[in-house]
């Protein structure tokens, strides 16, 4: 019972064919409360599409995602992202014409004005950016921008936030930064993240998933993950 | 006359309009496939071609086959070259992205056009054909002439997929087409290739202007409706598929013929518009790809 | 914000003005009302195109449709003016939710195309239809019918005071929409769409909305135009009443409540100029066209806030 309890999202043989190619194949995925979980895998492997099927920007082939203890295999996008899915881009994906303070503002809905204030100073404090806030997002330096993003899901508050890569292209003390971050923002809110530098992986995730070829070849902790010998050779496969 | 024989006339008239018409679609289709650019200005090379070869005609005097064998030869040089022209003063800098390069079509639109009647004058102006045979096909007699423009337009068109499919050109037009980027880094010259595209697609829809032109007479507005009729064309012949483009030019052209000579010419329009619309909305990314924001 | 807001009143203030101290001559007081319907029409165009970022190719056809609603209406069911203007309304707001609800299947050139057709099927069923419609030639409304509370409207001053409310009207709409919640999602999926998607917004219905707005200003300037100045014709309904607009609101900066009236002022004095020389006058708007794509893509106004005015609406 407490098991059943304790899982925020959970799919159901999650596909999703594009013309010849399967991206996404009868996934079985489950993610708990409060977890930090990484998505890893090898260039190509379908984490985007995987996580683009459970936000719903990507309609799934067959297959279905429980939200919450609910479907939500057909709401649309925005109904998902209402019941408490934040999502970040893989790619920098700011309104660079708006302003650090606008672009957060945008990621609050439904609030009174004064509580919605305090929430934009709240996590722009968090990342470091209070002092930017009235700047154009477009000015900023590239991992500025990326802690806008992180800011903007942050606001949100979703029960669930999606994070596509978010270290790409930092440095190593913008990295470090981030994990900081990360280990906050999972006291309140569970974190799936996608990631290719297994250092931080390995220092903040909870739970390793790995996907290839759109299947799930292991799954544990991060011992079991670096001693699987099929995850080994998904990689090394991969650099021949 | 009956209906049998009337709906032969009917159709061979809009044979003809089907001709020129897949000309015209075509140059449009090739100039979308290669560089994924809407061209509002089309229809009015077409009519440059037009004026041009009256120009053409008007200086040479005597037998009018002389300045009808002049202006094929002559005015999709003349043409081409304006596109060209414009392709590298104006579409290049604006680095073809889809929005502003479909403003830009509209200004050159309006300055081709406008250019037009100041030097052209706004009277439409007649063309003599260079031959004048009547084919009596027993119930009612029909200019050779418009035989003529059929077998040059399919003339032309197996030549232009000889083209496409056979010489090394016509590799890299498919190449760009397929994928510029990887295109671009297997040494295309991408920026030189869209150049001639443009060119070339213009020039394929003055080829169809001096062919219409002995038929149609010249005027500074006639670009409007084929670049109508060619946006359908394409759009249901599917883009950049030159057996797609020359199908639907014979449907649309035809049924564009028939509906007009059976009941208006409005009606025509207005039922093959629908068509697109309905085409587009039913396949809303299937034709012009998504774009990205 | 209070700036701005004061910017705008005073530049309403500004044409109240010019009227009431009878600078304007005759002639210019003429052009400046017809301006002003324009320059609605150019707001509700930049509604969709310069907060929302979709780019119409039709918009004769809302234009059209509030003049032929209400020009038709008067023609030939005696319509007075107030129930003409309703009907308008009404109309356009319902063809601007039909060909919206159609036209967001699309995206991108697409939706250029699929707008630009719908427009053309409007032109070509005002031809078709013309026992009803008098087609190209038009009708004329006549002047006992421009009666509104036993007002006048073909009296210049009258009818330069109503050119000048329905703009007001109009531009207050959009400087209101523009510093709402609702303005600033319309920007956000001007910028990226697919970002304010996954912001949990519902991009689709926002495009819908923006559409019917933008539709339903543009057909009560239509219909404000054919109440004040008596002619309804073809030629509002063909393409290049969809090209203005666009043109008006890339001149005087997009996205800004000022451009569309400060680029249709400076076109029609520019096409009327123009048209003194040559017959050719349209090449004005083709160079216009180029010129600002090539080298001004802000506009005036946009140049203005990207260099000086941060604060501008
Ligand atoms: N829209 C699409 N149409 C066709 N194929 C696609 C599409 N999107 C992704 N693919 C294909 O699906 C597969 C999985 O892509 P995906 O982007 O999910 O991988 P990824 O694991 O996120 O890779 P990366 O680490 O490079 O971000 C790839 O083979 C890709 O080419
Ligand atoms: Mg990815």
């Amino acid at each position: 019972m407490d098991i059943l309890n304790d899982e925020l999202l959970y799919t159901e043989n999650l596909s999703k064919n594009f013309q010849g190619i399967t991206a996404v194949d009868k996934v079985n995925f489950k993610i708990n409360k409060n977890e930090i979980r990484a998505l890893i895998g090898p260039n190509g492997a379908g984490k985007t599409t995987f996580v683009s099927l459970l936000c719903g920007r990507i309609r799934a082939s067959k297959g279905k995602v429980f939200f919450n203890g609910s479907d939500i295999s057909n709401l649309p996008v925005y109904k998902r992202i209402s019941s408490g899915i934040g999502y970040t881009f893989q790619i920098t994906a700011i309104f660079s014409n708006l302003t650090v303070y606008e672009n957060v503002a945008l990621s609050i809905k439904n609030r009174r004005d004064k509580e919605k204030r305090s929430i934009i100073f709240e996590v722009l404090n968090k990342v470091g950016l209070l002092d930017r806030v009235s700047q154009r997002s477009g000015d900023l330096s590239y991992g500025h921008q990326r802690l806008l993003e992180l800011a903007m899901g942050m606001a949100q508050r979703p029960k669930l936030l999606i994070l596509d890569e978010p270290t790409q292209g930092l440095s190593d003390l913008e990295i470090e930064n981030f994990k900081k971050l990360i280990k906050d923002f999972s006291k309140t809110m569970t974190v799936l993240l996608i990631e290719h530098n297994m250092d931080v992986v390995m220092s903040i995730a909870d739970k390793i998933t790995v996907l290839h070829f759109g299947k799930i070849i292991s799954e544990g902790d991060k011992h079991s993950i670096q001693s699987d010998p099929l995850v080994q050779k998904a990689y090394l496969g991969d650099q021949c | 006359m009956e209906l049998g024989p009337y709906l032969l006339f009917a159709s061979l008239e809009g044979l003809v309009h089907a001709a020129v018409l897949s000309l015209i679609a075509l140059g449009l289709s090739l100039v979308f496939g290669v560089m994924r650019i809407v061209n509002v200005a089309h229809g009015e090379f077409f009519m440059l071609g037009a004026i041009i070869t009256w120009w053409v005609s008007s200086f040479v005097s005597g037998n009018p086959a002389i300045g009808f064998l002049l202006a094929l030869l002559v005015v999709p040089i003349i043409v081409g070259m304006t596109a060209v022209l414009s392709d590298w003063l104006i579409l290049r800098h604006l680095k073809y992205d889809p929005e502003a390069t479909i403003i830009a079509t509209i200004g050159i639109l309006y300055i081709i056009q406008q250019f037009a009647l100041m030097t052209f004058g706004p009277d439409a102006k007649p063309v003599e054909q260079p031959f004048n045979i009547r084919l009596d096909l027993y119930w009612f007699g029909f200019s050779a002439y418009k035989f003529f423009v059929i077998f040059s337009a399919i003339i032309l068109l197996l030549a232009i997929w000889l083209v496409m499919s056979k010489t090394k050109f016509g590799l890299i037009l498919r190449a760009t087409q397929l994928d510029s980027e990887t295109a671009q880094a297997f040494g295309i010259p991408i920026s030189r290739v869209y150049n001639i595209v443009f060119g070339l697609g213009a020039a394929i829809a003055a080829v169809g202007a001096v062919l219409i032109v002995p038929i149609q007479q010249a005027h500074y507005l006639m670009g409007g409706e084929p670049l109508l009729l060619a946006f359908i064309v394409v759009i249901i012949g599917g883009l950049g598929s030159l057996k797609g483009t020359v199908a639907a030019a014979i449907l649309i052209g035809m049924s564009d013929g028939i509906i007009s000579v059976f009941f208006s010419p409005n009606i025509a329009k207005i039922l093959a518009t629908l068509l697109v619309v309905v085409v587009l909305i039913i396949k809303p990314n299937g034709l012009f790809g998504t774009t990205k924001t | 914000m209070r700036k701005d807001i004061i910017l705008h009143l005073s530049a309403l203030l500004f044409l109240f003005l010019l009227e009431i101290l009878g600078i304007f001559s005759e002639y210019h007081q003429g052009n400046f009302a017809r301006i002003l319907v324009l320059a609605a029409y150019g707001v509700g165009y930049n509604i969709l195109f310069g907060y929302t970022g979709l780019l119409s190719l039709g918009h004769a056809l809302f234009f059209s449709a509030g003049l032929y609603a209400s020009g038709l209406s008067i023609y030939h069911l005696d319509y007075n003016i107030e129930q003409s203007l309703f009907l308008a309304i009404c109309i356009s707001a319902l063809i601007s939710l039909i060909i919206g609800f159609l036209a967001l299947r699309t995206i991108g050139v697409s939706f250029m195309i699929v707008t630009l057709m719908f427009s053309q099927i409007a032109y070509l069923s005002i031809l078709y239809f013309g026992s009803i419609t008098r087609g190209d030639e038009g009708f004329v409304i006549q002047q006992s019918s421009r009666v509104f509370l036993s007002m006048d409207l073909s009296n210049p001053k009258i009818r330069y005071y109503s050119a000048l409310l329905i703009f007001s009207l109009c531009m207050l709409i959009n400087l209101w929409i523009a510093k709402s919640p609702f303005g600033r999602v319309l920007v956000a999926i001007r910028e990226n769409s697919d970002r304010a998607l996954m912001l949990g917004y519902n991009v689709k219905l926002y495009k819908l909305f923006s559409i019917i707005i933008s539709g339903t200003i543009s057909g009560l300037a239509g219909a404000c135009y054919g109440i004040l100045f008596g002619y309804v014709g073809a030629s509002f309904a063909a393409v290049s009443y969809s090209i203005f607009p666009l043109l008006w609101v890339l001149i005087g900066g997009a996205g800004t409540v000022l451009g569309p009236l400060i680029g249709a002022i400076f076109m029609f004095y520019l096409i009327d100029y123009a048209s003194d020389i040559t017959d050719a006058y349209m090449i004005i708007v083709g160079v216009a066209l180029l010129f600002v794509t090539l080298f001004a893509r802000r506009g005036i106004i946009g140049e203005l806030r990207f260099r000086y005015y941060k604060w501008i609406s």
